[in-house]
């Protein structure tokens, strides 16, 4: 009933409708019960910002529309005003209509001469790109068939200027989080040093450290293929929410290639994709691990005397702490001792 | 929205009586994002919307005068935006006339919205999953309350439906949205 009375109350708050008397009933039940208070934040934000990017789209559908205008004769040919703004050269004149059939001609034969260039000479030189980010430092970034990439510190990515062919295809080193463009037509093929990754258009995360001992790749959305270098038969099949991992080594207990299921442990992030939010996510992570993840993240070394320590398991989360707190708060959790040297960090029990 | 608190009626009028280009190219830009928003919501397709929008502002231009006497541009803007993407979705599917009620979402192909960008958290993201799985007249009233600032009368204008019945849509979705909202809150500590 308090439910009710609750959701009623929030709605003609949302609609800007709550009288005083109302608002005051509102806070009095939040205050009762905070599981409603959180819960009343939980909606989602429509937080639209406006960005350049907004505008030029606004201004692009704009040109477009002016066409429009222009070619269905509504337009004044005699207006002082222009149809567009400054930068977009649409000409007004009575010679509308024939300009934009002209307009479509010509751009139907410079299509035709696209293609017969490239029919003349089907192998382009393949430029390739490079993007190397640093310890301590992520990067974003574009490629040219739109595909957006995060990439993690210590990480190299190659691609081609231009994607040509049949597939679209780079070569990653270290960590990137990818969210592909849909394109049936041309796979999305991530190469890595053991395991190659065939996309169709989707969302997911690859970790490829060569001197890590694992390679892991976390799918989002969509599905992927993974391929093992090596045995190129061997073919798994990823769903949303799985992830996979790979160890370099084989041994007799632990199978060399898993799937298991990404754990989101406060159930809003997920540790696979954190960093792309310059958040740290530690899952009963050893300290081995924990200390590879800090060495990127604060260009460090990580020397250990006791071997002991690499074995400690620790679980928590982080984001704008310093190196000092982080292992501060792991010191308190399981104790062990650590000093540092310049950008040595020397671990003893 | 939240950019260039222009004085709309200056530009209505301006764009009715003076014919000006430049005040009308104004009100299409300021527009564009929430309207194309709002008309992807229905026809779940941004190419879609983008042309219903271009239309129903081809109609502005043509009313001349009677443009300056929209009492409130934007309500207007949103009502014939929502009656050109429900005559777009009969055309679309072959049948004399669509009601909201009757487009399931299965019909309906997946699209890309912008609120599904990656960098958002999680949560955003599933609750906006959430909002996206509501029958389609609460998720539009839950929009146009919400996400565009409107009250109840001016959504019941643009949706023609009472006052009681926006109220009774936007409690139901706030419900629904609860339910599945408090499947993602982190465990109670008591």
């Amino acid at each position: 009933m308090q439910q009710e009375r609750f959701l009623l109350l929030l709605s003609r708050k949302f609609a800007g409708e709550c009288t005083a008397r109302e608002l005051k009933e509102l806070e009095q039940l939040m205050q009762q019960q905070p599981d409603l208070r959180l819960l009343a934040t939980q909606f989602p934000q429509h937080a639209h910002l406006h960005n350049s990017a907004d505008e030029d789209e606004a201004e692009a559908a704009f040109a477009a529309h002016g066409v429009k205008m222009q070619l269905s004769g509504r337009m004044d040919p005699a207006s002082p005003h222009r149809m567009v703004p400054e930068d977009v050269p649409i000409r007004v004149s009575g010679w509308n209509r024939k300009l934009g059939a002209l307009l479509a001609c010509s751009l139907v034969m410079l299509a035709v001469a696209v293609v017969y260039i490239d029919k003349k000479d089907p192998e382009p030189p393949l430029v390739n790109a490079e993007v190397v980010t640093r310890k301590g430092a992520t990067s974003t970034l574009q490629l040219p068939d739109g595909t957006k990439v995060w990439l993690n510190a210590d990480s190299k990515l190659v691609y081609p200027q231009t994607f040509a062919g049949k597939k679209r295809e780079v070569t990653l080193s270290g960590e990137a989080y990818f969210d592909v463009s849909r394109d049936n037509l041309h796979p999305f093929i991530i190469h890595t040093d053991k395991i190659d990754i065939q996309v169709l258009g989707t969302a997911f995360n690859v970790k490829s450290y060569p001197q890590e001992e694992v390679v892991e790749t976390a799918l989002i959305r969509g599905k992927i293929a993974v391929t093992f270098n090596g045995a190129p038969e061997e073919k798994v099949i990823l769903q949303p929410n799985e992830k996979l991992t790979y160890r370099k080594t084989a041994t007799a207990a632990i199978p060399r290639v898993q799937v298991s299921t990404i754990q989101a442990p406060d159930g809003s992030s997920i540790p696979e994709t954190a960093w792309i939010r310059h958040k740290m996510i530690f899952a009963n992570t050893s300290m081995l691990q924990i200390s590879q993840v800090l060495e990127r993240r604060f260009n460090v070394v990580f020397v250990f005397d006791d071997e002991a320590v690499k074995k400690y398991t620790y679980t928590g989360s982080y984001e704008d702490e310093s190196l000092e707190e982080i292992l501060e708060v792991l010191q308190i959790c399981r104790p062990f001792h650590y000093t540092k040297t310049g950008s040595e960090i020397r671990v003893k029990s | 929205m939240d950019k260039i608190p222009a004085d709309i009626g200056l530009l209505q009028r301006s764009v009715a009586y003076q014919r000006d280009q430049r005040a009308y190219h104004d009100l299409f830009t300021h527009f564009y994002h929430p309207l194309v928003r709002f008309a992807v919501n229905i026809v779940k397709s941004k190419e879609a919307a983008e042309e219903i929008y271009s239309d129903v502002f081809l109609k502005l231009w043509d009313m001349e005068n009677a443009l300056a006497e929209i009492e409130n541009l934007r309500v207007y803007l949103f009502r014939s935006v929502k009656n050109a993407s429900l005559n777009y979705l009969s055309r679309y599917y072959k049948v004399p006339s669509i009601d909201l009620d009757s487009i399931h979402l299965e019909m309906i192909h997946e699209v890309k919205t912008p609120e599904q960008s990656l960098l958002h958290a999680e949560l955003n993201r599933k609750a906006t999953l959430a909002v996206r799985s509501l029958p389609a007249k609460c998720q539009l009233v839950y929009t146009l309350i919400k996400e565009n600032g409107f009250t109840y009368k001016q959504t019941a204008e643009i949706m023609d439906i009472s006052v009681n019945t926006v109220e009774g849509h936007m409690t139901t979705a706030l419900r629904k949205l609860s339910v599945m909202l408090q499947a993602y809150l982190p465990p109670r500590t008591n």
